[in-house]
């Protein structure tokens, strides 16, 4: 099939139910009370790809920091190791919408979820190949926030977004640590984290 | 509903091409990921182009947005594009050789026979020579695109061209999936 390429495998059982590489539940944590971070620490490094997926609220308006590790060392927290661009879709009152485009390291990885006052938000971020030491790593993330501070200004906005994220690392992934840029954490929220289970 | 890995591969580094083949009729959907970069001479990115069923016809439309890392978002469309055409980026020879991108593309319904097939594919990547001082502003690049193949036939080939005259860098990975009703 693939032609230039080292296939791993080669497998297609159609139609039977949980069958080889299918999604597996990792660590899942969730609180109905202010909570300071979410850590999944010691990620097998048995899976393909990883899915984190968030839903949530949080009793400030304050950014999404996640943060990495490799080697079973502490969470990277030095910001000019991150990066992101993404697009993300905002209402400003009830007759204008448009792009806005948030690109800093300092948000980190990723940016959101970024609820506010109780507004529930969901994200949903896919890490492939989190065990290659090849490459830095990477993901993409699909996200709604509802946030009184836009990425740049102010008003009362929100959306969706969607964006693609790097940490300068070639380690392999093995600790996601998410916290709040300051001060509150999180509420009512359940967090996920998924492996594409080997094959 | 379960999701079963069809295949998955790391490449050589000696190709540009990646062909699915005899795919198998059986599953709902299908979903393709891919994580690396390639080394098209002197170029940041290079195009993710796709080709169903080897059909190189005039019978593709696609549209979609991307954003270099600026307020703008710009928008390409085609309503009848030949293939191989693009669905999305990744990097080339200027990115730094660690900058891995990703992309990742949904095919619902596939081997349905009654519609035009449709596909979504996001994509991300590096976006400038590297290492560059100062800061990371513009140095991504984001593409959402969604495209049909106006042909009702059941999908039973992809083939991926990693374009800009490159080869896909070794340790590129990518994985073909199905999901099960």
């Amino acid at each position: 099939m693939p032609l230039g390429a080292a296939k791993a495998a080669l497998l297609g059982a159609a139609g039977s139910a949980g069958g080889a590489g299918d999604w597996e539940v990792i660590a899942t944590t969730s609180a109905t009370v202010n909570t300071a971070s979410i850590s999944f620490a010691s990620i097998p490094q048995t899976y393909t790809d990883l899915k984190i997926v968030y839903a949530g609220t949080s009793p400030d308006g304050e950014f999404q920091l996640t943060n990495f590790a490799t080697g079973g060392g502490s969470p990277d927290t030095t910001d000019s190791n991150y990066g992101v661009t993404g697009m993300l879709v905002w209402q400003s009152g009830s007759s204008s919408a448009g792009w806005y485009i948030v690109e800093s390291a300092w948000r980190k990885f990723p940016i959101s979820p970024w609820p506010r006052n109780g507004f529930p938000n969901v994200g949903i971020f896919d890490i492939p190949n989190y065990t290659s030491t090849s490459f830095y790593k990477v993901a993409q993330g699909r996200s709604s926030n509802r946030c009184v501070t836009t990425a740049t200004g102010s008003s009362a906005n929100g959306g969706g977004m969607s964006a693609y994220y790097t940490w300068k690392n070639t380690g392999a992934l093995d600790r996601v640590d998410m916290t709040r840029d300051s001060g509150s954490g999180y509420d009512d929220f359940t967090c996920t984290l998924f492996g594409i289970g080997p094959v | 509903m379960a999701f079963e890995i069809i295949e998955k591969g790391t490449f050589d580094g000696s190709t540009a091409a990646l062909s699915l083949t005899s795919i198998p009729g059986t599953y709902k959907h299908l979903e393709w990921s891919f994580m690396g970069l390639t080394d098209a001479p002197s170029m940041h990115r290079a195009n993710i182009a796709i080709k169903i069923n080897s059909d190189t016809g005039s019978n593709y439309g696609y549209v979609g947005w991307y954003h270099d890392g600026v307020d703008t978002v710009s928008h390409n469309y085609n309503q009848s594009s030949t293939a191989p055409f693009a669905m999305g980026s990744t990097g080339g020879d200027n990115s730094n050789a660690n900058q891995a991108s990703t992309a990742r593309m949904w095919i619902p319904n596939y081997a349905d026979t009654a519609f035009h097939k449709n596909f979504l594919m996001d994509s991300g990547c590096g976006n400038i020579e590297y290492p560059n001082p100062g800061s990371w502003g513009n140095k991504f690049f984001e593409v959402h695109q969604c495209g049909v193949w106006r042909n009702t036939a059941a999908i039973t080939q992809i083939d991926f061209d990693f374009q800009g005259g490159g080869t896909v860098d070794a340790g590129s990975s990518y994985i073909f999936a199905g999901w099960t009703e």
